[in-house]
C-alpha cells in the first residue's frame, strides 16, 4: 500500500466524518444522551440530601405498576387515542376530499380548514375555554336555546377527557387534510376519467382508487397521531390541568407532574421509558408489516 | 343511418382554443382518423365524443342516441387515454377488469373474457404486475386491452401510439387495426402523425384551427387536398407548393404536385430549373430536396438509385394532368385537373366546403363488421 494511497483513505474518512458531525453532535446532544439518561435514571431510587440515589434495579418500575393514578392516566392516553386519532385522520380526509372538488371558494376553504393548526396550541386552549366556559359559553348557551340545561364540560370527570378530545381533533385535522390534499392533487385526473368511463359511481372511485393510492399519506398521517396523541399536551395546562381527579390527565402531563411538581425524577424517569418503547414498538410495527402492504408510486 | 354524428359541436374556453362547429358522420365498424397539428382541437372533440366535456352547442348521436347531455358512463364507449390512464397500484389484470367488476359482471365470465383479450393483446405472463413495472408498450396494450375487454361498440383513442419508438410503434399500429378488426369496433383515432392516419383509417378528418379542413379516405386526402394546408400536412414527403406565374398559369394561384409526379431532365428541358439541394438514397427508390426560387418543398421521389449530384442543376418535368391549382390567397383548392388516371381520384368531387359534413358516398368502403 503506497502512501498516497493511505493519505487519500484517511481523507476521504475525514470528509466523511465532517459531514456526519452536525447530525451527530446535535442528536448525540439532544435525542442518544437524553434518553441514555433517562434509562439510567430509571433504575435509581430518587436521591435526596439525606440518602443519596442508589441503584434500585426495577423498583421504579415496580413503584410504577402499584400506582393507581398511573393506570388511570394510561388508560386517559389510550382512550384519548383512540378517539383522537380515527376522528381526526377521517375528518382530514373528508375535508381534503371536499377541498380537492371543483368548488367555487376552494382557496377560502383550504384556508378556513387550515387556521386551526396555524394557532398555537395555548391561543387554541383559551379559545376553546371560552367555549367551554359553564353558563356564559357558547356552548352552554347554545344548549340554553334548546332548552338544555348548562353544563360544566370541563369540569366533570364524565366529559372533562372528552372536551379535551375535541379540541385535539378540532386542532389536527386541517393539519392532516393539508398532507391528504396535496396527496390528492398528485392523482392524475385521467384516473378519474377513465373511471367514469367505465361506469364507476363517485364511491366506487373513491374507494378503489383515490383510497388505495392514499394509502402511504395515510400511514405517515398515523405515525403523526400517534406521536402526537402523546405528544400534544399543552392545552391540557389551560383548560383543566388534568383534573377534575385525574379523569383528563394524560401520560405525558403526569410525566410532567412527577418530574418538576414531586419532583419524583425516577419514576418521571421509568414512565417515560415505557413511554419510548411504546412508540418505538408501534412505529417499527408500521413501518416493517403496514409499510408493506402499501402501495409507494 | 350512420352510427355516431355530431352536429355542428361546438367547445371553446373563452371564444378561443377547442373546436368550433364540427359536423361529422361516422358508419358503424369503420375507422376514423382525427389528424392535425398540435393544438388544432383533437383532444377536445374527443373528449366531447366521450363525454368528459359538454359542448357549448351542437348535439352528439351514437348509434341513433341522442347522448349529449349523458354522462360518460352511459355512452356505452370505451377509451384509450394519451397518457394510459392506468391505476398505478392494480395489476394488470385489475386494470383491465375494473370496468366489469364495476359493473358487478360474474366471476366466470369476466375470468373468460379476460385471458381472451390478454391473449389477443399479447399480454399473457404478465398478470400480476404492476404498471410501473412494464415497458411503455406493453402498457400501452394494456390499456387497449381495457378498452377491448368492455366488448364496447364504440372505441376512442387519443394519441395511444405517441409515447412509443418507431418500431414498437409500428406493431402497436397493427395490433390496433387487428384488434379493431376482430371486435368489429368503430374507432375514433386522434393522431398528429399523418402516416398512422392514412395507414390505419377509412376515413380522415384533418382538422385546423379548432375546424375541420378537409374529411375522405385516405386516398382523396392524398390525391385531392382541399387547401394548401392539407397539402403541406399529408404525404411524406408532403406536396410541393410551386407559384403558378413560374409555370406559366394566368392569375393568382399555387401548383400542388406530389413528389412522385415530378420526373427530372437535363437543364433547360424541363418546366423550371431547379437545383439539387439533397438527396437521399432508400434502396428502391431516391429521394432529392430540390431548390427553385418560387416553389414551397419542391421534391422528387424516383424510382431506383440516383444519377444525380447535389448542386447539380436539373431540369424538372410537371406534368400538367398532375398539377392541382390552389387559389393563392385562400388556399383552398379551385380546380380539378384534367383527365387524371395515374392518380385514381375518385370521380365524386370533393366537398367545396372543408367544413361540411361528408355526403354518404364518402364513407367506409369496406364493411368491417363481417
Ligand atoms: N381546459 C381548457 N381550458 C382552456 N383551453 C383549453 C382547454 N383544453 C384545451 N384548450 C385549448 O384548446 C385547444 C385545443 O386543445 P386540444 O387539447 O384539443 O389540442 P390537441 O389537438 O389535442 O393537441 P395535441 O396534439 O397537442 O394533443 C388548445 O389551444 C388548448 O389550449
Ligand atoms: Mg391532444
Amino acid at each position: 500500500m503506497t502512501d498516497a494511497f493511505t493519505f487519500e483513505r484517511r481523507r476521504r474518512a475525514l470528509h466523511g466524518w465532517l459531514l456526519l458531525s452536525p447530525a451527530l453532535i446535535m442528536l448525540t446532544a439532544f435525542a442518544f444522551y437524553p434518553s441514555l439518561a433517562t434509562m439510567v435514571t430509571s433504575l435509581w431510587s430518587r436521591g435526596t440530601r439525606r440518602n443519596p440515589a442508589e441503584f434500585a434495579g426495577l423498583e421504579n418500575y415496580r413503584y410504577l405498576f402499584d400506582d393507581p393514578t398511573f393506570w388511570q392516566v394510561a388508560g386517559n392516553n389510550l382512550s384519548y387515542a383512540l378517539v383522537t386519532i380515527p376522528i381526526s385522520m377521517a375528518l382530514a380526509l373528508i375535508m381534503a376530499l371536499w377541498a380537492n372538488s371543483k368548488l367555487p371558494a376552494r382557496g377560502f376553504i383550504r384556508t378556513a380548514y387550515f387556521t386551526p393548526t396555524v394557532l398555537p396550541m395555548i391561543a387554541a386552549a383559551n379559545l376553546w375555554l371560552f367555549f367551554y366556559t359553564p353558563s356564559f359559553g357558547i356552548l352552554n348557551q347554545i344548549g340554553a336555546l334548546f332548552g338544555a340545561g348548562p353544563v360544566n364540560w370541563l369540569g366533570e370527570p364524565e366529559t372533562a377527557l372528552w372536551a379535551i378530545c375535541v379540541v385535539t381533533i378540532w386542532k389536527e385535522a386541517g393539519f392532516f387534510m393539508i398532507f391528504y390534499l396535496a396527496a390528492l392533487q398528485t392523482i392524475p385526473p385521467d384516473l378519474k376519467e377513465a373511471a367514469d368511463i367505465e361506469g364507476a359511481s363517485r364511491w366506487t372511485y373513491t374507494r378503489r382508487i383515490v383510497l388505495p393510492l392514499l394509502m402511504p399519506t395515510t400511514l405517515f398521517i398515523l405515525v403523526n397521531a400517534m406521536i402526537n396523541s402523546v405528544k400534544l399536551i399543552d392545552h391540557l395546562f389551560i383548560l383543566t390541568k388534568g383534573g377534575p381527579s385525574d379523569s383528563s390527565k394524560l401520560i405525558l402531563y403526569y410525566i410532567w407532574e412527577n418530574a418538576f411538581a414531586y419532583f419524583d425524577r425516577p419514576s418521571a424517569a421509568a414512565m417515560t421509558v415505557l413511554v419510548l418503547a411504546l412508540m418505538g414498538a408501534l412505529a417499527a410495527f408500521q413501518f416493517l408489516v403496514l409499510d408493506r402492504r402499501v402501495h409507494y408510486r | 343511418m350512420s352510427f355516431l354524428a355530431l352536429e355542428s359541436l361546438t367547445r371553446q374556453w373563452n371564444g378561443q382554443g377547442g373546436v368550433c362547429d364540427i359536423s361529422l358522420e361516422l358508419q358503424q365498424g369503420a375507422f376514423l382518423s382525427i389528424l392535425g397539428p398540435s393544438g388544432c382541437g383533437k383532444s377536445t372533440m374527443l373528449r366531447l365524443i366521450a363525454g368528459l366535456e359538454q359542448p357549448q352547442a351542437g348535439r352528439i348521436r351514437i348509434d341513433g342516441r341522442d347522448v349529449t347531455a349523458l354522462p360518460a358512463a352511459q355512452r356505452n364507449l370505451s377509451m384509450v387515454f394519451q397518457s394510459y390512464a392506468l391505476f398505478p397500484h392494480l395489476s394488470v389484470a385489475e386494470n383491465v377488469i375494473f370496468g366489469l367488476k364495476v359493473r358487478r359482471i360474474a366471476r366466470a365470465e369476466r375470468e373468460r373474457r379476460l385471458s381472451e383479450v390478454l391473449a389477443m393483446t399479447g399480454l399473457q405472463g404478465l398478470e400480476r404486475r404492476k404498471p410501473s413495472e412494464l415497458s411503455g408498450g406493453q402498457r400501452q396494450r394494456v390499456a387497449l386491452a381495457r378498452a377491448a375487454v368492455a366488448e364496447r361498440p364504440l372505441c376512442l383513442m387519443d394519441e395511444p401510439l405517441s409515447n412509443l419508438d418507431a418500431k414498437l410503434r409500428h406493431a402497436v399500429r397493427r395490433d390496433i387495426r387487428t384488434l379493431a378488426r376482430k371486435l368489429a369496433l368503430t374507432v375514433v383515432y386522434v393522431t398528429h402523425d399523418q402516416g398512422e392516419a392514412m395507414s390505419l383509417s377509412d376515413k380522415v378528418v384533418l382538422m385546423r384551427e379548432g375546424r375541420i379542413e378537409q374529411v375522405g379516405t385516405p386516398a382523396e386526402l392524398y390525391a385531392r387536398p382541399a387547401s394548401t394546408f392539407a397539402a403541406q400536412f399529408i404525404g411524406d414527403p408532403p406536396m410541393s407548393l410551386i407559384d403558378a406565374a413560374a409555370l406559366g398559369h394566368e392569375g393568382e394561384w399555387t401548383v400542388g404536385l406530389r413528389p412522385e409526379a415530378i420526373s427530372l431532365v437535363p437543364a433547360g428541358q424541363g418546366d423550371l430549373d431547379a437545383r439539387i439541394d439533397d438527396f437521399e438514397y432508400l434502396g428502391g427508390e431516391t429521394r432529392l430536396a430540390l431548390r427553385h426560387p418560387a416553389a414551397d418543398g419542391l421534391a422528387a421521389i424516383l424510382p431506383g438509385p440516383a444519377k444525380f449530384e447535389p448542386g447539380q442543376t436539373v431540369g424538372v418535368v410537371i406534368p400538367s394532368e398532375n398539377r392541382l391549382l390552389f387559389d393563392s390567397v385562400t388556399g383552398s383548392l379551385k380546380k380539378e385537373p384534367q383527365q387524371n388516371p395515374k392518380a385514381r381520384i375518385r370521380q365524386n368531387p370533393a366537398p367545396e366546403d372543408g367544413h361540411r359534413a361528408p355526403t354518404s358516398t364518402q364513407t367506409a368502403k369496406e364493411d368491417l363488421s363481417k
